[in-house]
């Protein structure tokens, strides 16, 4: 009687644990499974990014990805589209699906591509290829995205501003973190941008088009009038007398060059829609200040947009006047922005978009107040044939990055 | 009389059975219920970062370059733009923790909820999660921390999920009782704040 009682809570007890393990281990299972599950998911996404990455190389590299393929990737399967070329469009659409134990991600890259006479540079405020030592001073403000590919230097005060994104190739001297200058549109090192090399497009322009300067060592002097007309001197002689001659009858192109140097006297420039450029094969002089007749600062509507551009400095006659305020695209591809007079202070109130090679160290340029704004309009309407540009494929550039997972909905 | 020594001698080797079943029971019952709590803690952990990160990776997108992509970036509060349904219309996406007074039905003292807004609805936020610590942490491209918006290229996401109640005849178990699961996401970053 015992034994028997004794053998049957003994079956009920082995019953009970029974299903209770079974239950525990498949519990124990399910907490398993979800951490594979969730493994499983990022590996997909993994693969995914993968292959975006490996196609937006490409595309920076050869300016298009016209493959579509699929093969085994860690473990995975990984398989890279081409949404829409670059044949036609301003914009090429790349996706890349990551497929790991089921589950499925995908990214899609959209890159953008620049119009013709598009240009990288003048989206900067303020570009340098050297920096050759200069440091930004007490009092300097800079609105707008500033670059270098040297190290940025600063002189750590709190009186210094950069109110855009400030991107260095070699580093920022103070590191920023710390910095009492403001970097209050952030920043990013290790960016570097090729420099420019010519100004062929131009030089094309101005000799079909557009107007060269007849001769190759006179200097061109040229005088800007608020009613779009311009005042062009060869050394003293006024070859386009005043009142001065439309810019558009003058360089219907909008493009303008002179091999030998190029000195601005000044006044208010009023151009057509298209914009001018003015391009020197030497050294740019100004001789007083230019701006737009109709400012973009308080008309930002104003289609006045001018670039000058010299092959070596563009130079700042300082002897009689010390504040400045200029407006425009300003281009030194082999120099630098300098002055004639070393020592003077004063500020330099500026508004449009400067390339300069190397960052000049006259005293104008160091110890000057220096208050530097971006002429947005720059970014989507450069000055006709302002260098830089690529015009047979022009410089792709990332737009947007969708990481969407699990299905792809284009 | 040697049936009523069987008797006596089955009862008590069945209770002695019994007590031992039943003691077996309980703890059986302990490890069934905190097996239970630890998968319930890690569904809700993964649910909840798979949604954060779901959102996280959209930051920036369709939002033009020369605009901000972060609005709040506090350590329990991140508000940002991107668009969450691939409309090309930027939307606005918050995550912040809840206080302790929203969930103080639980025993568990330091849970709390995680509300997400898209676009500021719902007004209150939607609970989409319980958690017991829920930091952020952004850094710039190097891997400091930072505060400046423009500047944080990289979001650093932790979560600590436990369960609400303890399996203990303790009203006010240890807190090492509670199971717990831990999420860090260290580089979660979104391709749009680069550019």
């Amino acid at each position: 009687m015992t034994g028997k009682a004794v053998l049957i809570l003994l079956a009920g007890m082995v019953i009970i644990l029974s299903a209770y393990h079974q239950k525990m281990g498949n519990i124990t299972t399910k907490a398993g499974e979800n951490f594979i599950n969730y493994y499983s998911k990022e590996v997909a996404h993994q693969i995914a990014v993968s292959g975006v990455n490996i196609m937006a190389t490409k595309v920076y590299r050869y300016g298009k990805w016209n493959i579509a393929k699929s093969y085994a990737f860690q473990d995975g399967t990984l398989k890279t589209l081409v949404l829409s070329d670059t044949i036609g469009v301003d914009t090429v659409v790349i996706a890349s699906i990551g497929d790991f134990k089921g589950i499925r991600d995908s990214v899609i890259a959209y890159f953008g591509f620049l119009s013709e006479y598009g240009t990288l540079y003048t989206k900067y405020v303020w570009f340098t290829h050297h920096e050759n030592g200069v440091s930004w001073n007490p009092g300097d403000e800079v609105w707008g995205p500033l670059h270098t590919n040297g190290t940025l230097n600063h002189k750590n005060k709190s009186s210094i501003i950069f109110h855009g994104k400030v991107t260095a190739g070699k580093g920022i001297s103070a590191p920023p973190k710390n910095a009492k200058t403001k970097f209050l549109g952030g920043y990013e090192v290790g960016v570097y941008l090729p420099e420019i090399t010519d100004m062929n497009l131009l030089i094309n322009a101005a000799t079909s088009g557009g107007y060269k300067f007849p001769s190759s060592t006179d200097t061109m002097k040229i005088d800007f009038k608020s009613d779009g007309k311009v005042v062009v001197y060869q050394n003293s002689t006024a070859i386009y007398p005043e009142p001065g001659t439309p810019i558009s009858t003058l360089a219907p192109n909008g493009a303008i060059y002179s091999e030998g140097p190029v000195v601005v006297l000044g006044g208010q420039v009023n151009t057509t829609a298209k914009g001018l450029t003015v391009g020197t094969g030497d050294n740019l002089l100004f001789k007083d200040e230019i701006v737009y007749a109709d400012d973009p600062e308080s008309n930002p509507n104003s289609d006045d947009i001018i670039g000058l551009v010299s092959w070596n400095d563009i130079i700042f006659d300082n002897s009689t006047k010390t504040d400045w305020q200029l407006q425009g695209a300003l281009m030194a591809i082999n120099g630098s922005l300098k002055a004639t007079d070393m020592n003077k202070d004063g500020t330099f109130n500026y508004y449009g978009s400067v390339y300069q090679y190397d960052r000049g160290n006259a005293k104008m340029f160091q110890s000057f107040t220096k208050l530097y704004k971006h002429d947005m309009r720059l970014e989507e309407h450069p000055p006709p044939y302002y260098p830089g540009a690529n015009p047979s494929v022009g410089k792709p550039y990332l737009i947007a990055w969708y990481e969407q997972n699990v299905k792809l909905e284009l | 009389m040697g049936s009523m020594i069987d008797i006596i001698g089955s009862s008590i080797i069945g209770g002695l059975l019994l007590l031992i079943l039943f003691n077996v029971l309980d703890t059986t019952n302990e490890y069934f219920i905190t097996h239970g709590d630890d998968l319930i803690v890690q569904q809700n952990l993964t649910s909840l970062a798979t949604s954060l990160e779901n959102d996280l990776k959209k930051m920036g997108y369709a939002v033009p370059e020369n605009e901000t992509s972060i609005i709040i970036a506090d350590s329990t509060d991140l508000k940002f733009r991107g668009d969450l349904n691939k409309d090309f219309l930027p939307d606005t996406v918050e995550y912040y923790l809840g206080p302790i007074s929203d969930l103080t039905s639980t025993q568990n003292p330091d849970d709390r909820y995680i509300y997400r807004k898209v676009n500021g609805l719902p007004l209150n936020g939607e609970k989409v999660g319980v958690v017991s610590l829920f930091k952020f942490e952004y850094l710039d491209q190097d891997g400091i921390e930072v505060s400046n918006l423009n500047t944080i290229k990289m979001v650093r996401i932790t979560l600590k999920v436990e369960n609400s109640a303890v399996y203990s005849s303790n009203p006010n178990p240890n807190k090492n009782k509670y199971r717990t699961a831990i999420w860090q996401q260290t580089r979660l970053v979104s391709r749009n704040l680069r550019r």
